[in-house]
């Protein structure tokens, strides 16, 4: 589904950086994947370019059948909303609105009718566990609740696949477990999980992990015994304090 | 995106900060007030004046000395009758300021000496009893027509027919009363008396009048007749500028291009206000968008296309000019019908005037707008969702 062909992202400045080189990537539907690597390991470059954000310098990037790397904005615009849903460190939601309309706003920009969003807004709202919570705004949820309203707003236009940047970044351990589970629980149902992180315990859950250093793809390895969100949530719960030694060192943001 | 959807995301940004949203309304809100009630005070004075001096009476010619060795005289008055046939009637005039009397009573008023014509030439009519008469004049009878002024101060309501009125310290016998004309621009028409023309010549102790008014036939000959009468005088002095001839097309003429000037030169300074307001809008427009960066990169994330930005921050910076165009039109309108109740004046807010500022202050709206909506929807979203 996802399929990356020598991928290079050069970034033309005072003098070159050389972000991507040469990058092969094939990700298939259903698959649960984490990317990790240390900061300046291009590992955000990566995210943009497979989330639609940025071009590459040179490479084919074929997303779902369709060869996305020579789009103009406005058409990559259109992929960004019918095949990605985004989830990011920091949330990101409109602080003024409800929940509810929050979620809508990938169904706006597609031109679905009020009805229709608000009955897909309340479905994904409900598969997040908000269902209660529609009509709050931002600053009325907790960190888990934005994040898991911004998981709604990922998965309201039904995405191919759904790229979470270090989604667990700005919540403590227990709020960053309950929104793995929500993944764990989404995988489950068939839908392909993109995950950047450079936590190994958050990228542990995922079935496929992929490193990056300088530029370049340095391991791709499958997990045969990835975490089991529910559990961990279950032995945070019964150990609070381990559970925070544990994700210590998860407040980093991405490179 | 709609255009519905857009509108509505541009009101709630203009309502997350509302006392701002006000404040840069303010401007365009000025702007167009200002446009309009300083051009509706204009245009009623306009209306005003026009009315003046229609009312002066119609297709007329004044004809004034100007020089002091010229001087008018009813030589001159037979004269122009005779030699204008364009002409219709001629009147001249003697008129002073100085006290009536009637039994005890006293009043101080316009002391006219006039023809047969005067009453009708200038627009007036004798409501009951008789005008002036040529045997009159001729005869230097000592008869007066009284202004309905005089009728309700000097004579209380009480018919004056009949009665004896003290002229310059002679009596005069009552012979008509003026119908009501109404005052205009302080002064009253209705304040005079009039009595013949030698008569008065003779008690002031002078062969001189004021003025003669000249009726034309047909307005389409009074650019003619004015020439003609310009010629005559000048012969008779040998320079032309002894005596000022006006037409009353003329006094129009003047008095309209004069106060288009002045509606011009109001309207341009108001537009300059209108500008500023502009210039306020884009100032707040550019501001939202840095302060929104990060809104418009999510937007954009989630497939909001250059022009749904676009649109979005268009439609704020035009709902803002709209509605500062609304206020504004509101609150000139208002300040014009102040304007028209304390000072008796007529103020006239025409829709040509409301469409001209309105339409400016959208098209500033527009034009102000439109940088700051491009600079959003140029926005590369991996920076915005990344600007703190």
């Amino acid at each position: 589904m996802i399929s990356l062909g020598g991928v290079s992202k050069v970034y033309e400045g005072a003098y070159e950086v050389h972000a991507l080189r040469d990058v092969h990537l094939e990700i298939e539907a259903g698959e649960y994947v984490a990317v990790m690597g240390p900061s300046g390991s291009g590992k955000s470059t990566l995210m943009n370019i497979i989330g639609c954000l940025d071009r590459p310098t040179s490479g084919s990037y074929v997303l779902d059948g369709r060869e996305v790397a020579g789009l103009s904005d406005d058409q990559l615009a259109q992929v960004r909303n019918q095949v990605i849903g985004f989830v990011f460190q920091t949330f990101n939601l409109l602080a003024r609105q409800t929940a509810l309309r929050n979620v809508e706003l990938p169904m706006v920009y597609r031109g679905a009718s009020p009805a229709e969003r608000r009955r897909r807004a309340l479905e994904v709202l409900e598969q997040v566990g908000l269902a209660d919570r529609v009509h709050h705004r931002p600053t009325q949820l907790s960190g888990g609740q934005q994040q898991r309203v911004a998981v709604a707003r990922a998965l309201v236009g039904q995405p191919a696949f759904v790229l979470a940047d270090e989604p667990t970044g700005n919540l403590d351990s227990r709020s960053g477990q309950e929104v793995m589970t929500i993944f764990g629980r989404l995988n489950r149902a068939g839908i392909t999980i993109l995950l950047v992180t450079h936590d190994e315990r958050i990228a542990a859950h995922a079935k496929r992990v992929i490193r990056l250093m300088d530029g370049r793809i340095v391991s791709d390895e499958r997990n045969p015994e990835p975490l089991d969100p529910e559990t961990e949530l279950q032995r945070l719960v019964s150990q609070p304090a381990a559970g925070a030694v544990a994700s210590a060192g998860a407040g980093g943001g991405s490179a | 995106m709609n255009l519905l959807e857009a509108m509505r995301t541009a009101l709630d940004g203009i309502a997350a900060n509302k006392l701002r949203s006000a404040l840069t309304t303010l401007g365009v809100v000025i702007g167009v007030a200002a446009v309009i009630a300083l051009v509706a005070v204009a245009q009623g004075a306009t209306a005003r004046m026009t009315e003046q001096i229609e009312a002066m009476g119609s297709n007329l010619i004044t004809v004034r000395s100007r020089g002091v060795s010229a001087q008018l005289t009813l030589a001159d008055a037979e004269g122009l009758a005779a030699r204008v046939p364009a002409l219709a009637a001629v009147a001249p005039e003697h008129s002073a300021r100085g006290t009536v009397k009637w039994g005890t009573s006293t009043h101080t008023t316009t002391i006219e000496g006039g023809g047969s014509h005067n009453v009708t030439v200038r627009n007036r009519s004798v409501a009951w009893g008789r005008d002036i008469t040529d045997n009159d004049v001729q005869f230097l009878r000592q008869v007066a027509v009284v202004g309905h002024q005089l009728y309700i101060d000097l004579f209380l309501g009480r018919d004056p027919v009949g009665e004896i009125l003290t002229v310059y310290g002679q009596q005069f016998t009552v012979i008509g009363v003026l119908a009501e004309k109404g005052s205009t621009m302080g002064t009253s028409p209705d304040d005079v008396v009039i009595i013949p023309v030698t008569t008065a010549q003779r008690l002031a102790g002078t062969n001189v009048l004021s003025t003669i008014y000249a009726q034309v036939s047909d307005g389409r000959l009074a650019t003619a007749a004015k020439a003609q009468i310009e010629a005559i005088f000048a012969s008779k002095y040998g320079r032309s500028d002894q005596v000022y001839v006006q037409s009353q097309d003329e006094m129009l003429e003047a008095i309209t291009t004069a106060t288009r000037t002045a509606s011009m030169m109001l309207g341009a300074i108001a537009g300059i206000s209108l500008v500023v307001g502009g210039i306020g809008i884009m100032n707040i427009m550019l501001v939202s968008v840095s302060e929104r960066t990060r809104e418009i990169g999510l937007r954009k994330a989630v497939g909001a296309r250059r022009r749904d930005i676009l649109a979005q921050f268009l439609i704020e910076a035009l709902t803002l000019s709209f509605a500062g165009g609304l206020i504004g039109v509101g609150i000139g309108a208002g300040l014009a019908r102040i304007v028209a109740n304390t000072g008796g004046w007529n103020a006239v807010v025409s829709a040509s005037s409301v469409a001209v500022s309105f339409g400016f202050a959208a098209a500033v709206g527009m034009i102000f707008g439109i940088y700051p909506a491009v600079r959003a929807s140029r926005l590369d979203p991996i920076r915005a969702l990344r600007y703190e």
